[in-house]
Order: C-alpha cells, then structure tokens, then sequence
C-alpha cells in the first residue's frame, strides 16, 4: 500500500462516558459543597499564583469534573494555599480545602 | 359597585404594587387607603429615568397611576405615615399606626424592596472613589443629565458590574435580583447613545434574560452599539496616580486574569426586602427562609385566593424580586384575590 506520511491524530473530543471521574466524587464525598461552582472566576481572579504563573484553579476543578488530570499534580503544586479565593467565593466554597483534598489524593495514590 | 362601599382595604406602602393594587380595588368599590412612610408615591420606581424594555418614562408612569388614584374618591392617601403593625382581629384587620388604631376588612403588605447598599462589597471602592456608582445612582445622573461629571472627552471606558449583592453568600443574598441584567444593558445602551466615543462594558457571571424582548435588546447591545461582555466575576477595584479606576477580573472565557483601567463603574446593586418588609415577612412567614422576603402561598396549583393571613395579602416586590410589568400584574392580582376574599366572607 502506498505511503503518503498520513497519520491520524489523538482524538482531542473529550469522552465524557470513558472520562475516569473517580476524583470528583471523592471529592464530592468529601465537601459536597465542591459542587456549588458557577464558574464566575472570582477565585481566579484575586488569585496571586495566577498572576504569575498559568494556575487557574477554576479550571483545574472543572478539569478535574471532566476527568481531564493528566497534568493535575503540576498544576496543584502552583497553589500557595493562601486562601484568598476562599475569601471572595460568592458561594462560600472553599478552594483551599479543596486543594488540600486534592493533594491528599495525590499523595495516596502516588506518594 | 353594589354593596361593597362599606369594605375597608388598607395598603401599606405607595409604591408601584400598592398603587396599583389601590387602584384595582378602588375601582371595584372599596374604599381603600394607602399607607405610605415617605412623603410621596411611587416607591423605588420614581427614582428610575426610563424604563426597560420600552424606554417609558418612569415619571410618566408613576404620574399615570397616580392620576387614576386621584380619579376615585374612595381611595384615600396617608403619607409620611409608618405602619407598625398589623394583626388580626376576628374578621377584620387591624392596623397601627404611632397616631391609632384602624380597623380594616382586610389589608395587602405592598412594603417592597431597597436596593442593595454596596459599601457591603468593600472590594468594589463603592464610598471610597468618586467613579465607582450603583444602577440607583446611574439613573438619577441621568435624569439631570449629568453624565458629562463621570466621562468626557473623546474616549474613555465604562463598565458595568452585574450582581452586585445578589447571588452571593458573602452578603447573605443567595438569591438572584432578576432585572439586573437587563438594566445594565439598558444603562449600558444609554450610556453609549449619550457618548458614542466610550468603550462599554459588562461584566456578568450569567446573562439571564428571561423576558419578552429581553433578548432582542441584548442583540441590540451587541450588534448597533458594541458593547462588549465579558464573563467573570469582577474581584477587586482600585485607583492609579491618576485617578483611573483599575479593576481585576477572570475572563473566564479565555480563562486569563485580566486587569484593565476604567473611568466609571457601575454597580448593578440587587434587590433586598425593604426593614418593612422584613419585619412583616419574620411576622407572617410560616416557613422561615433565607432570603427574608415575605413568603406566599406561592405552590402553582393551589386555590389562588389565599393571603398569608387571614385578610392579609401581599404584593408586589415584598415577596421576590420582580421587574416593573410583573409588579403591577401581581398587584392586580392579589388586589383580585382580595374582592375573591372578601366576597366569600359575606356568604
């Protein structure tokens, strides 16, 4: 058969029905306030790591909903834990504790 | 009418709801008073310049309603006048006021709503920079076209703050106030009709525009005056050397924090329940709810003629937040619900 250098590339369509959601329902099980979200950003926004590096913890979490965490654990590393966004949330959820959850996970299944 | 001239309403407070609730009633005989703790009517519309969606006069419409009052003898106006309380007595509904004691049929609690004060959310500088105002105070600079106070020149940018008090826990107001959101188009839509020149913003979490011609005039916004809609919830604001206001936001949408200057900021300040409406709401309330507005028999398929008491109605704006066109619906209404009340009492 004649080759002409064509391959077919990843799929980059999320599957949300193979998507492997096990850490949102830990995380659920947990805080079940994780659930609250409405995506505003504030979080974000007041957020001194973000200013400095690519953090978003908003987009982290919903990563994190469609199983997207293949680079989870770098990402989590860039919070400082400060709490700032915890202070604006209109929700009242905590993002720290949820970054603690986080790397309480990380921790279990990797050490 | 026939026999009901002898039947007594009170409506305690003048704004658009109880105006228009006196007026139903009024015109179906009774004799009604309105009970007003201000010194005018018209409530927290007669603070407004135009109305949304059809750009109507706020002052015409209050002057409309306030004429078919005046039309009927049997409606009398208390203003300057505080209800302290409301009971039941038997069949008939007692009203007090720091002067007496009256004696009604039956009475409808039209105590409304105050807007959000916004030296709650610190954050925004509201009270502390000059350039930082709410959608109340938008309106009145408006009607004494003095906008040329905030922005002038040729260029300039102005933003406007969606849900500013609603839908945040922060401040205890979990609730959405509903007509933010097409109030800051309309604002946004005039700001830019005023001075073509400025750059127009909105910052918004959701655009929840539910109504008719809700969303035609969004596309308006969009499409004849560009403004332009950014999805974040504004976290801070601050001041340069210049004065510039200088706000911070996640566009969520690129999913970047953004920082950018403006020279007037709106804050679209939601709707709370008045004090009045507060303390009947902990009164009548059954249930106690968050939110600390009056609670109706609000259930879709039970019989419609229920007050919350016996002989005590509620209407309009004490109940939920509510645009202009559905307060005066409900007001006729429950002004309706209350000739349905009364009628079956004299069976």
């Amino acid at each position: 058969m004649a080759k002409f250098g064509f391959t077919t590339r990843k799929d980059s369509m999320i599957m949300l029905d193979k998507a492997d959601l096990s850490l949102r329902r830990t995380l659920i099980s947990e805080y079940p306030e994780y659930q609250l979200c409405i995506n505003c950003g504030a979080c974000s926004a007041v957020c001194t790591a973000a200013q400095l590096t690519s953090f978003n913890i908003r987009e982290v979490k919903l990563n994190i909903d469609r199983g997207q965490t293949v680079s989870l654990k770098n990402e989590i590393a860039k919070c400082m834990i400060c709490g700032k966004c915890e202070m604006i949330c209109p929700k009242n959820v905590s993002n720290r504790k949820i970054v603690l959850l986080i790397n309480k996970h990380l921790q279990e299944q990797h050490g | 009418m026939i026999n009901e001239e002898s039947k007594k309403i009170a409506v305690i407070g003048g704004g658009i709801a109880g105006m228009q609730s006196a007026s139903v009633l009024g015109r179906l005989g009774y004799q009604v008073t309105i009970f007003e703790k201000s010194e005018r009517l018209g409530g927290n519309v007669a603070n407004w310049n135009h109305l949304f969606p059809h750009n109507e006069n706020a002052t015409d419409m209050i002057s409309a309603l306030n004429a078919t009052l005046e039309s009927q003898s049997n409606i009398s106006i208390a203003p300057s006048t505080t209800v302290l309380n409301i009971a039941n007595k038997h069949n008939s509904v007692s009203i007090t006021t720091p002067e007496r004691e009256y004696s009604f049929d039956a009475a409808i609690i039209a105590s409304g709503f105050t807007p959000f004060d916004a030296t709650k959310k610190e954050e925004y500088g509201y009270g502390i920079y000059n350039h930082v105002i709410t959608s109340v105070e938008l309106e009145k600079v408006e009607k004494q076209n003095q906008l040329s106070r905030y922005v002038h020149g040729k260029s300039g940018k102005v933003g406007f703050v969606h849900c500013v008090g609603s839908r945040d826990e922060k401040v205890c107001n979990g609730y959405c106030s509903k007509v933010c959101c097409i109030t800051a188009i309309k604002q946004a839509i005039e700001v830019k009709k005023q001075h073509p020149n400025l750059d127009v913003y909105c910052f918004y979490m959701d655009l929840r525009l539910f109504d008719r011609h809700f969303e035609s005039i969004y596309r308006e916004a969009q499409e004849k005056w560009g403004i332009l809609f950014i999805r974040g919830r504004m976290s801070e604001v601050n001041e340069d050397i210049n004065g510039k206001l200088i706000v911070r936001i996640e566009d969520t949408l690129s999913r970047r924090p953004m920082k950018l200057s403006l020279d007037l900021l709106v804050l679209m300040v939601g709707m709370v329940p008045s004090e009045d409406t507060q303390r009947f709401a902990s009164q009548f309330s059954t249930k106690s709810e968050e939110d600390r507005f009056i609670i109706d028999n609000n259930q879709v398929l039970v019989e419609q003629n229920t007050g919350i008491s016996k002989g005590i109605f509620a209407a309009g704006t004490a109940k939920s937040p509510l645009t202009v066109k559905e307060t005066l619906a409900d007001a006729k209404s429950v002004a309706l619900n209350v000739h349905f009340y009364l009628n079956q009492t004299n069976l």
